[in-house]
């Protein structure tokens, strides 16, 4: 380590190579879910690299890199705790999404074939490909600011169409 | 107990950023500094505060014992603080310590005799002024306090700041001690001993704010 402080690539690669085990085998012990340890494994070692500075040479590298992975565990179960009280767990999952089938859907793309080309375009660029307005506008042959206005415009008419 | 896949990848992409790094100097060097800086502040406490009787007062023991909590009490949370900043550096000793120092210290100050309070506007007015000075006084060191733990890694940020927070409006609280001449005991709680709590407080969120960006990915 006091070596990697000094910037020698060669014994940074060995230690790491050499820790990578031991930290996975700690990780492994706490963690059950093994995307978690990947990631966690990940977090430790940007952790470690950044906190390289404060290894004092005259110490055991023990004590302070699992310090490090205990807190990267520890940080990870209380975001997992947290997230589990906010989530509510659900028994079946709805069999089809709104985004593919549906009345709501159904309406929209009528509404959208009774727009004019144009129109249509404008949204399906900015709404549906997500586009900026100067890549849409550009993709549509026309300036930004002649884009917005006909997007407006198109939008307005979409309502209309929906809300009648 | 084989490595993840994603092992070599992080490992190419630490190592294209392994440039040399100072190490940071030993928490007892560092204290060490941080304390004659605080050393400084008490000596200009001591040259100009307003108190005439600081002669007399030094040889009360109750004086005596609070100004000693205060800076003891100060410089063990900053000993804290600064050990915070270096993983796998225990000390719970040091926090029990400083704890129950702190406590010694609001507990000296309550014994102090506390008098019916003739205005309220004088009580504020004096006050405020303590505050302004602790505020002066912590402003520095603290500050050096922050900037030593940012250089560290503290993995409990909001602690080691709130640590940070209390140690430098220790030591204010006690060069203000030295220095005001208002020995009533709810002066001493309200504006010498509060600004302490909220301090530390502030400091906290701040640590929060700031100390941990190191870990964050």
């Amino acid at each position: 380590m006091t070596e990697a402080q000094r910037g020698n690539a060669e014994a940074y690669r060995a230690l790491l190579d050499d820790i990578g085990p031991e930290i996975a085998s700690f990780l492994r012990a706490r963690v059950p879910n093994p995307q978690d340890v990947a990631d966690l494994y990940q977090e430790t070692f940007l952790a470690l690299h950044r906190a390289r500075r404060t290894y004092k040479p005259s110490r055991p590298v023990e004590p302070w890199l699992f310090a490090i992975a205990g807190h990267v565990v520890a940080r990870h179960m209380r975001r997992h705790r947290t997230r589990m009280g906010r989530e509510i767990p659900v028994d079946l999952l709805p069999e089809q999404g709104m985004e593919d089938s549906g009345p709501g859907r159904l309406t929209l793309a009528q509404a959208l074939d009774h727009l004019p080309p144009t129109h249509r375009e404008a949204i399906e660029l900015v709404k549906l490909e997500g586009l900026s307005t100067e890549a849409a506008a550009a993709r549509a042959g026309t300036t930004p600011g002649a884009f917005r206005v006909r997007a407006h415009r198109a939008y307005r008419a979409l309502r209309q169409l929906l809300g009648s | 107990m084989p490595t993840p896949p994603s092992h070599e990848r992080l490992v190419a992409q630490l190592l294209a950023d392994a440039r040399p790094v100072r190490p940071l100097w030993s928490p007892h060097t560092r204290l060490a500094v941080w304390l004659v800086l605080q050393a400084l502040t008490l000596g200009f406490a001591v040259e100009f505060g307003l108190r005439q009787d600081l002669g007399a007062h030094l040889r009360q023991p109750l004086f005596l014992l609070e100004v000693g909590a205060l800076i003891a009490a100060g410089a063990t949370a900053a000993a804290v603080a600064l050990r915070a900043a270096v993983p796998g550096t225990g000390g719970r000793w040091a926090v029990t310590l400083s704890v129950l120092l702190v406590a010694a210290a609001v507990a000296l100050v309550s014994l102090e005799p506390a008098t019916a309070i003739r205005s309220v506007r004088g009580f504020v007015a004096s006050g405020a002024q303590c505050l302004a000075c602790i505020l002066a006084f912590s402003a520095l060191p603290w500050i050096a306090l922050f900037l030593a733990l940012r250089r560290g890694a503290p993995l409990d940020a909001p602690l080691a700041g709130a640590y940070a927070g209390a140690a430098a409006f220790l030591f204010a609280a006690a060069a203000v001690r030295i220095a005001c001449p208002i020995d009533e005991g709810l002066h001493l709680l309200t504006w010498h001993t509060l600004p302490i709590a909220m301090g530390a407080a502030l400091s906290g969120i701040a640590g929060a704010r700031w100390l941990g960006r190191w870990q964050r990915t």
